[in-house]
C-alpha cells in the first residue's frame, strides 16, 4: 500500500506525567537527528498522543530508520485521506485490496474526531460490505491476513495496514547518564545497546594496559561504538592507561586474587571519573555467574569499592541470549576479532569465586594503589565517536 | 620503523613496482589473444620463463606454471602429482615442520587414500637419514620437503635426501622453496618440483610459480582456458609475471653479498642476546642467517611483540598466518620443545635492506622492554 505519512506511537511515556513533552521532545530530536539527511523530505508535527511524518518525498530505508530509534513503541506507515467522506474511504479501500495479496480481513475504524458522522461500528461495515461485494475476499475478524485500520481524525482520514514494532525503551538521553566499563568483548557493547535504548546516555571508559593488550582492541571499541551511533549519535569513550597499576595488582596479588583486585581497582577509577564527569551512576556488562569475577560473592567483594549505583543490565542473562542480541545489533562479527582485551597472563589458574574482602584489603595495603589511581585519571585518553555513514 | 617481519612479507623494491606499473599499464592485452599485442605479451613470457629458470641455474629440462603464489604452487604440486600418479603407489612422506599449506595438503590426502609419513626433525634441525631410508619405499610416489623452515631458518639435508631419493624411479622430490630463494646458497636442480613466492622476495603477494621437470605429469586445480598447459586456467597475469621476474633476478644477483651483510647482522644479534638470561636462541648448524628465532623464559611472546610494534620494531611471534590464534608453534613442538616454549617463541626475519644500526636499535629496544614487563609467575 502507498503511503505518504508515518504515525509514530510512543514508548512506555504514557506512565509519565507532565514531563511527558520532554520525552516526547526527545523522540522528535532523535528522529530528526536519523532523518537528518532527509530534512526536507517530511515535516514532522507533534501531538499529545502522536508524532506525524507527513512524506514530502519517498524516504530511502525509512523503515529500518525508524525501527532503530528507541522510546517508540511502534509505528504505521500510513495514507492520508483529507476529506474522510465514506465513499472517499470505500474507493481507496477498494485499490488497496486489489494490491495486497491474502484471502481474509477485518475492517478497524476509529472515531477519534466524534463529529463524523458515522460511528466505528458503522463505519466497519460499510467498507466490509464494499470488499464483499467486490473482491473475493472473506472476513475474519479472528485472525486475519489483513488488517485495515482506519483512523478518523480532525483533519482527515488516516489509512494503514502496516505497523512495524519500534525499538521499545525511552528516548535517547532521556532518563539520564552512566559510565559504561567497555572491554570489547561480546557483552559489554549488549549491555551498552540495552542502556541506550533504555533512554540511558552512555558514557564509556576502556581499560588498556599495553603492550598485555593489543592495540587493535582500541580499533576494534572504535568500531562497535560507531556501530551502536545509530542509537545514541555521539559518545564518548575514555581511555585509561592501566598497565602500571595492572602490573602492581598483579606483582602484590596472592594466587587467585588478582582479577578481583584489578576490577576493584577498575570500579575505583571509573567511580571517580564519573563524579567528575557529574555522571551519577555506573554500568558494566556483567552477567551472574559467568566466570568468576561475576559470582554473587566476587560482585559483593568489588562492588565494596564504590557507593554509586552500578547498572547491570545483563545480569541475568544467558551467554547465548547475549550473542543473539549482539548478533542482531551488529557487534557480534566486531567483538569476535581476535584481540586480547585483558591479557591472559594476568588471569590466575584457579581464580577465586568467593574472595574475601579482608584479603582484598590486606593486598591493597601492600602498595600505593591511590597515587597509581590518580596516574590513571591524569593521563586519560579521549576519542569522539560520532553518527556518520 | 625497523621491520624484522621479512619472512612473513617483504616490501617490494622500486623496480618491481615500475616494471609492474608499467606492464600493468602498458601491457594489459591478454597474452592469449592472438592479435599482434597479445602474441607480444606472450612471448614476452616465453622469455621471461627462461630467465626465472636460468636465475636458479636450471636448465631446460624444467619448465615454470605461474600462478598466485606459493600455497597454490604446494597445492598444484602436491595434489596434482598425487591425482594423476596414484595409480604407481599411493605412500608420501613430508615432515613435521612444513609450512601449513604442505601439511594441511598431505592430511587431506591422507583422508583420500594417500599413506602418510611425517618425518620428524631432530634437535640438530635434521632429517635421520637412516630414518628415511627405512620409510622410503616402491610405493613412495612423492616426498615434499621445505629446504629452509620458515619459522626457525635451519637448512635441511636435501641433498641427502636426493641421493636416497633416485633410487626411486617412480619418486618425486618437491621442495617448497618460498623461504629458501634469497636466503640460503642452494643448489635447485636437487628438486624435480619447486615451490616459488614472489611475495618472500621483494616482490608482489599473488605472484608465485611451480617450477617443475617436463616430464612430470599433474592433474590441474583449476579447470578453464587451459592456460600453462593446462595445469593452470585463467588469464596469465602478465604484470605479476613481470614483477617476479624483476623481484627475483635481484635476489639472486646480489644474493653473496647480501648474504655476508646478513650473515654480520645476525652474529651481532647472537653475540647480544646469548648472554640474556630470558632467552634461548634456535641456532643450527645449518641455517639462513635471514631468520632468528629465540624462545622467552619468562615473559609472553605475543607481549613482547606488542611492546616492540608499540616502538615501531615489527617482529613475529611464530608464523604470521597464526599469531592471532595463540596456538603453540608446530615446528618448535616438532623439534621437541613443550607447550609452553612452543607458545612463546620469536622469530626475527630480516631482508637484504636491513642494516647493523636497526639491529642495534633493536637490542636497545628489546632489552628495555624485556626489563620493563612482568612475566608469567614461575
Amino acid at each position: 500500500m502507498k503511503y505518504n505519512v508515518v504515525i509514530v506511537r510512543f514508548g512506555e511515556m504514557s506512565t509519565k506525567g507532565k514531563n511527558k513533552k520532554d520525552f516526547v521532545a526527545k523522540l522528535a530530536k532523535s528522529i530528526r537527528i536519523a532523518l537528518r539527511e532527509n530534512e526536507d523530505d517530511y515535516k514532522m508535527v507533534i501531538r499529545h498522543d502522536h508524532i506525524y511524518l507527513y512524506l514530502i518525498n519517498d524516504i530511502d530505508n525509512l523503515e529500518n530508520t525508524l525501527s532503530e530509534i528507541s522510546g517508540m513503541y511502534s509505528f504505521s506507515l500510513a495514507y492520508k485521506i483529507e476529506d474522510p467522506d465514506l465513499d472517499n474511504l470505500k474507493e481507496f479501500a477498494l485499490k488497496v485490496f486489489a494490491e495486497e495479496e491474502g484471502k481474509t480481513f477485518k475492517i478497524r475504524a476509529r472515531r477519534i474526531d466524534k463529529s463524523y458522522p458515522f460511528i466505528s461500528d458503522e463505519i466497519n461495515r460499510e467498507i466490509a460490505s464494499t470488499i464483499l461485494k467486490n473482491t473475493s475476499w472473506r472476513v475474519d475478524v479472528h485472525n486475519p491476513d489483513l488488517i485495515f485500520d482506519i483512523e478518523i481524525r480532525d483533519d482527515g482520514a488516516y489509512v494503514f495496514t502496516k505497523t512495524i514494532k519500534g525499538m521499545g525503551g525511552y528516548p535517547s538521553g532521556s532518563i539520564g547518564k552512566t559510565l559504561m566499563m567497555l572491554s570489547g568483548g561480546i557483552d559489554s557493547p549488549v549491555a551498552t545497546y540495552l542502556l541506550m535504548r533504555r533512554g540511558v546516555e552512555v558514557t564509556c571508559i576502556h581499560f588498556a594496559a599495553p603492550p598485555y593488550t593489543n592495540s587493535g582492541v582500541i580499533d576494534k571499541l572504535e568500531d562497535i561504538l560507531k556501530s551502536l551511533t545509530k542509537y545514541q549519535s555521539k559518545i564518548r569513550l575514555f581511555i585509561v592507561p592501566f598497565t602500571k597499576l595492572q602490573e602492581k595488582i598483579y606483582e602484590n596479588s596472592f594466587e587467585g586474587y588478582p582479577i578481583t583486585i584489578m576490577r576493584r581497582m577498575m570500579y575505583r577509577i571509573a567511580s571517580r571519573l564519573a563524579q567528575r564527569l557529574n555522571i551519577p551512576c555506573l554500568a558494566s556488562g556483567e552477567s551472574v555467574g559467568q566466570v568468576a569475577s561475576q559470582t554473587i560473592d566476587s560482585l559483593n567483594v568489588i562492588n565494596e569499592v564504590t557507593n554509586i549505583p552500578v547498572l547491570r543490565p545483563l545480569c541475568t542473562y544467558d551467554k547465548v541470549d547475549i550473542i543473539r542480541i549482539s548478533e542482531k545489533i551488529g557487534t557480534y562479527d566486531i567483538s569476535i576479532r581476535p584481540y586480547e582485551d585483558c591479557c591472559t597472563i594476568f588471569a590466575p589458574v584457579k581464580p577465586k569465586t568467593s574472595p574475601h574482602l579482608d584479603e582484598c584489603l590486606k593486598i591493597e595495603s601492600l602498595f600505593d594503589y591511590e597515587s597509581l589511581i590518580n596516574e590513571c585519571l591524569d593521563n586519560l585518553e579521549v576519542k569522539y565517536i560520532k553518527f556518520d555513514n | 620503523m625497523i621491520y624484522f617481519d621479512n619472512a612473513s612479507s617483504t616490501k617490494p623494491s622500486k623496480e618491481v613496482l615500475e616494471a609492474y606499473i608499467n606492464a600493468a599499464s602498458n601491457n594489459f592485452e591478454n597474452p592469449n589473444s592472438i592479435h599482434k599485442l597479445g602474441m607480444k605479451n606472450f612471448n614476452e613470457i616465453n622469455r621471461i620463463r627462461l630467465r626465472i629458470l636460468k636465475a636458479l641455474n636450471l636448465d631446460s629440462e624444467y619448465e615454470v606454471i605461474f600462478n598466485s603464489g606459493a600455497t597454490e604452487s604446494n597445492n598444484l604440486g602436491i595434489i596434482g602429482y598425487f591425482n594423476k600418479n596414484k595409480n604407481r603407489g599411493n605412500h608420501i612422506i613430508t615432515t613435521k615442520v612444513e609450512h601449513d599449506s604442505v601439511l594441511e595438503v598431505f592430511k587431506y590426502l591422507e583422508n583420500h587414500g594417500a599413506k602418510v609419513t611425517y618425518l620428524d626433525i631432530n634437535k640438530d634441525g635434521e632429517i635421520d637419514i637412516d630414518e628415511f631410508k627405512k620409510v622410503i619405499s616402491k610405493d613412495t610416489i612423492l616426498v615434499s620437503i621445505m629446504p629452509v623452515n620458515n619459522e626457525l631458518g635451519f637448512a635441511l639435508n636435501i641433498k641427502d635426501i636426493k641421493e636416497i631419493t633416485k633410487n626411486y624411479p617412480k619418486c618425486v622430490l618437491h621442495l617448497d622453496c618460498a623461504q629458501t630463494v634469497g636466503k640460503y646458497p642452494f643448489d635447485y636442480s636437487l628438486g624435480d618440483m619447486l615451490t616459488i613466492s614472489g611475495h618472500k622476495i621483494n616482490g608482489l603477494k599473488g605472484s608465485g610459480a611451480l617450477i617443475k621437470k617436463k616430464k612430470i605429469n599433474l592433474e590441474p586445480l583449476l579447470y578453464g582456458g587451459g592456460q600453462e598447459n593446462n595445469l593452470r586456467s585463467g588469464t596469465l597475469d602478465y604484470p605479476g609475471i613481470v614483477a617476479l621476474c624483476v623481484a627475483l633476478e635481484n635476489t639472486m644477483k646480489d644474493f653473496n653479498q647480501n648474504y655476508k651483510n646478513i650473515q654480520d647482522l645476525q652474529g651481532f644479534l647472537i653475540e647480544k642476546l646469548k648472554n640474556n638470561p630470558e632467552i634461548s636462541l634456535n641456532i643450527f648448524k645449518n641455517k639462513t642467517p635471514f631468520i632468528l628465532n629465540f624462545n622467552l623464559k619468562t615473559k609472553k611472546a605475543s607481549v613482547v611483540v606488542e611492546a616492540l610494534s608499540n616502538e615501531d620494531i615489527m617482529v613475529s611471534s611464530v608464523s604470521a598466518c597464526n599469531s592471532k590464534k595463540e596456538s603453540p608453534s608446530h615446528v618448535l613442538l616438532a623439534l621437541g620443545k613443550n607447550e609452553e616454549e612452543a607458545k612463546n617463541a620469536i622469530r626475527l626475519s630480516f631482508n637484504k635492506t636491513n642494516t647493523l644500526d636497526e639491529a642495534k636499535i633493536f637490542i636497545e629496544k628489546f632489552n628495555k622492554i624485556i626489563d620493563s614487563i612482568i612475566g608469567r609467575k614461575l
